[in-house]
């Protein structure tokens, strides 16, 4: 179903209705971290380590803290007596981390890891007494690497725990020998996706404000996950957790990046509560690019066994995951690398498939989750995999994926990770994005495709068409965290309150980070309770006032928080129906609520209006029998399902200019499946924005560290992020295939974007460049690269080394401990 | 030379209103906004003139509140994403017109784009989509994936042009 169609419905639910969010952040009302000051407030500023790896010598604070305006410097020393410890160890069998604390203690593992707060009467002079901080840094041999960093005998992150690797698994199921001897074809790449981060508009900060008094912690904060916060610092802090109170209103982006305990975030509150004061922190960009969770550090080798017809029999990887210095709280740095092991078979039959992980302990920045957590590399890894084969073979790309897709008689389908795809459209979605697309669905392979990289190559461009089909996890249960000890659960609370005017005031668990969740539950609520749309008001994000939600990350919250809001418009619509039956005297079975009145079936002009009932709900209980169930507020709640996948497919055309070597996307198209689809205006607002960063991973953006561990993208002069001219209009389509598992039908929708991109974009360039024998193997893919492939292959080579990683090997990765 | 501490006086009409205030030589135009008049809509993502979230006008142009100093503002006018709407609560035709295709997600941006688009199509109501994506190239959203804004710009400029013919 086309959703341009799909403007008007019976419902609330599939309108492409306009968010509630946006006028008063379109006034300049919004509310972000840095737009509350509270009272007698200071202002805090942070010495960061600007080397990657050395032993902390010397520090003194003592001219830093004579400096006018400066109220207070603390050093680990006096944090650490009021704070804990914490590593982010779900447990997975082996999984390691070094202790994080607020403030380097000892020693300094990255680049910008916090060393001494300092707090003052403004920003600005607390950035000047920073400078006073004096920092005696004894350097220690820095791990760039991560091959080289679980090699024997290197240097250790951390001591104590006598190895750099933070985890080794392997995943898969079936007998993948034997599928590889007996392969008509095999075909293996190695490649790799380069560290970026989220990137998030509004930096990280915190205003944290405590009360000696009651000893409660009020903090302000840019993050995904309230609760987990305030159950979180509670421990670290030793306090009562009724006593922390976490507030997020608008969240300026957070893609992942924002649901973790971050250092200077706890050293804030900290500073807080050893001074008695609000204290306020403001990440800048600089230290956005050095602290804030990193991610897509991973490099692949990965094979894979065919038939003579391009039949999958068997698929290999082995991948090495840089997960940086310390293993973030609660998620982990293994998350993104175990999602690239298992995600990698896909939306396609794979019957034996073995996944070799390692995650290697650096001296970079955490690697945590960003915006489809493992899906980009891992789809990017599958799908070259499949355009390298097609080539080997003579198949049409898509001729080989249809051959290997998930058909419908085959749903629900186990895949050889053990994922469970419980229902999709993955055939059908690859066929609506080529008839969008324009080539002969049945026809001869690319006949007019011919014809456009002719026409390209007269005006001095290569022109290619990348294809990527997936599945994406979305909406996960609790066996993917809180099973394994994090404080992350599936379960979320939505509380609805009728008041007396017939307004309806919804309090969502969960709070939104920009994506328009206030609206979705609005929709969602509106349908359920059956009361039109502009009399609901949405609040989230203040854990004084919500019931508890466990967080937007993962493509869960239209699924989960959608589900608990759901849940308890149910049961106030019940409540009002048996008050209505009450008092028009009529059996509740018979009456029916649409848009805010209460209809008796059958008797059109029997009519009670949901106000009229609220009003005796609260203020006129004497016409109600005591027995009955008066309170319109209600908590419901909702745990989701074990997981729903999503899927669709992408495409990509660009054209690459040959003397600048620059890829310029051209046409962008995707098909969606996220099945009921809530508010299709969203979902593409979802899908564009995760494009654009699937883009920007695959052309753009990379943290580059040097071999001293020092990063050289520091600012967004240097970090490049794509702008309005370097992404085209994108085509979407939607395919609706409902989950049978979740409440409302609905999968996430999040992620999808950023999931495919990548491998769409980098199939797109290695189609154009194979017309001169050429390809890349590295995102970004850069000038210099395209460049070099290009000559490399005209038989040119260059004399400066190539800028790629190292890669790892089949059979060649001992266990390092 | 004045000390970077010791404040300097500063007279300049905000949003139509005049305003006065002592600030230190170095303080920022955007903080000096945020901080000193409480006008939060102004949003800081860089600090250093890259992203474009504290786009405001400076005598009518687009500036970066971050790299200009409220001291450079003496005497000038300044309008701010909170004066685009006049007083009332109804939205300017480019908000409404943002609002309608969702041009936004997060919103830290907004500012920023609604600054820097108002100024676009008012020296240049003919914009078509491409110069609409040029012109707003100095400004960074990383949600949207700058098609829904550069929708919203081009029907706002379609209908300026009408107004104006």
């Amino acid at each position: 179903m086309n959703s341009a169609k799909k403007d008007l419905t019976e419902g609330w639910v599939g309108r492409r209705v306009k968010r509630v969010e946006d006028p008063h952040i379109l006034l300049g009302r919004g509310r972000y971290t840095d737009d509350a000051t509270p009272t007698r407030c200071l202002h805090a500023a942070f010495v960061r380590s600007p080397v990657a790896h050395a032993v902390i010598s010397a520090l003194d604070t003592a001219e830093a803290r004579r400096a006018t305006g400066v109220v207070a410097v603390f050093t680990a020393d006096e944090l650490n007596r009021i704070c804990g410890s914490w590593k982010g160890l779900l447990d997975w069998p082996g999984l390691a981390s070094g202790d994080q604390r607020p403030l380097a203690t000892g020693k300094v593992c990255y680049v910008g890891e916090p060393v001494a707060i300092v707090v003052a009467r403004s920003r600005a002079i607390a950035e000047d007494a920073a400078e006073l901080v004096s920092v005696d840094y004894t350097e220690l041999a820095p791990l760039v690497d991560p091959l080289v960093a679980l090699e024997p005998g290197s240097t250790l992150v951390h001591d104590e725990l006598g190895s750099n690797l933070a985890f080794e698994a392997t995943f898969g199921t079936g007998d993948v020998a034997a599928a590889f001897a007996g392969a008509a074809e095999i075909v293996e790449v190695g490649l790799s996706t380069a560290r970026h981060t989220a990137v998030a508009m509004e930096p990280r900060g915190a205003v944290a404000e405590f009360d000696p008094a009651s000893r409660s912690l009020t903090a302000r904060l840019s993050t995904q996950a309230p609760h987990m916060l305030q159950s979180t610092y509670a421990e670290l802090l030793g306090l009562r957790e009724s006593n922390v109170r976490i507030i997020t209103d608008e969240v300026g982006g957070a893609f992942g990046m924002k649901a973790h305990v971050y250092p200077d975030e706890v050293a804030t509150c900290a500073a807080s509560i050893l001074l008695g004061r609000p204290v306020k922190w403001i990440s800048d960009r600089i230290e956005s690019l050095q602290s804030d969770t990193q991610a897509r550090d991973e490099r692949i080798t990965a094979a894979v066994a065919l038939a003579a017809d391009g039949t999958i029999l068997g698929l290999r990887s082995e991948i090495d995951s840089d997960g940086g210095a310390y293993s973030v709280y609660p998620r982990s740095a293994v998350t993104e690398g175990i999602q690239v092991a298992t995600i990698m078979p896909g939306p396609y039959r794979v019957p034996a498939y073995r996944g070799h992980l390692r995650v290697a302990i650096t001296n970079k920045a955490p690697l945590a989750v960003y915006r489809g957590v493992g899906h980009p590399p891992a789809i990017l890894a599958m799908e070259a995999l499949l355009d390298e084969s097609a080539r080997r073979l003579g198949l049409d790309p898509a001729e080989i994926r249809r051959r290997n897709l998930i058909r419908p008689a085959e749903l629900p389908y186990t895949s050889v990770t053990g994922h469970v795809y419980d229902s999709g459209s993955h055939q059908e979605s690859l066929e609506k994005l080529l008839a969008m697309l324009g080539s002969p669905v049945d026809g001869p392979a690319g006949s007019a495709l011919a014809e456009r990289k002719a026409q390209a190559r007269a005006r001095g461009r290569l022109l290619g068409v990348g294809l990527a089909c997936f599945v994406e996890v979305t909406a996960p249960g609790v066996a993917f965290y809180g099973a394994r000890g994090a404080p992350i659960t599936a379960h979320d609370q939505v509380e609805i309150r009728v008041e007396p005017d017939g307004s309806v005031t919804v309090l969502l668990g969960t709070p939104g980070q920009g994506q328009g969740l206030h609206t979705t539950a609005a929709q969602v609520v509106a349908d359920q309770l059956g009361v039109p749309f502009e009399t609901i008001s949405v609040i989230s994000g203040d854990t004084r006032v919500v019931p508890h939600g466990t967080g937007v990350w993962a493509s869960r919250s239209a699924v989960v928080s959608g589900g608990a809001a759901a849940s308890a418009a149910r049961e106030v619509r019940q409540r009002i129906l048996t008050i209505a039956g009450h008092l028009l005297e009529a059996d509740p079975a018979d009456l029916e609520i649409k848009d805010g009145s209460v209809r008796v079936g059958g008797a059109p002009h029997v009519e009670l209006s949901v106000a009229e009932i609220a009003e005796i709900a609260h203020w006129r209980t004497n016409r109600l029998p005591p027995e009955l169930r008066i309170g319109l507020s209600v908590v419901g709640e909702y745990s989701g399902p074990n997981v729903t996948f999503n899927n669709g497919a992408h495409a990509a055309v660009v054209e690459i200019d040959e003397d600048s070597g620059l890829v310029h996307v051209v046409d962008y198209l995707c098909v969606e499946d996220c099945g009921v689809l809530i508010n299709p205006d969203i979902v593409d607002g979802q899908i564009r924005g995760g494009v654009a960063q699937g883009i920007g991973g695959a052309l753009y953006e990379r943290l580059y560290y040097d071999e001293t561990g020092q990063l050289l993208t520091s600012t967004l002069l240097d970090y490049l992020l794509p702008t309005g001219p370097e992404l085209p209009d994108l085509r979407i389509a939607h395919l609706e295939t409902p989950s049978p598992n979740t409440m409302l039908g609905v999968k996430g929708a999040g992620e999808a974007g950023a999931a495919g991109a990548p491998a769409a974009v980098h199939n797109a360039v290695n189609d154009a460049l194979s017309q001169v024998g050429a390809r890349v193997w590295h995102q970004p893919i850069t000038p210099e690269r395209v460049l070099r492939a290009i000559d490399e292959a005209a038989g040119q080579d260059w004399p400066e080394p190539p800028d790629i990683p190292s890669l790892p090997r089949f059979g060649s990765n001992a266990t390092v401990r | 030379m004045r000390d970077a501490t010791e404040p300097a006086p500063v007279s300049l009409t905000v949003n139509g209103r005049p305003e006065t205030a002592r600030v230190t030589p170095r303080t920022t135009l955007a903080d000096f906004l945020r901080h000193e008049l409480g006008l939060t809509g102004t949003h800081l993502g860089c600090e250093q003139g890259v992203c474009g979230a504290c786009t405001v006008r400076l005598d009518g142009r687009p500036v970066r509140g971050c790299l200009t100093l409220a001291v450079q503002a003496d005497g000038a006018t300044v309008e701010t994403v909170e004066g685009l709407a006049g007083d009332g609560s109804a939205l300017h035709p480019l908000q409404e017109k943002f609002w309608r295709h969702q041009a936004l997600q997060c919103g830290f941006c907004t500012p920023g784009f609604l600054i820097a688009a108002v100024t676009a199509v008012e020296e240049n109501p003919g914009l078509s989509r491409d110069e609409v994506r040029e012109r707003l190239s100095g400004n960074i959203c990383r949600c949207t994936g700058y098609q829904s804004i550069v929708d919203a710009v081009a029907e706002y400029a379609a209908e300026s042009r009408e107004v104006g013919a």
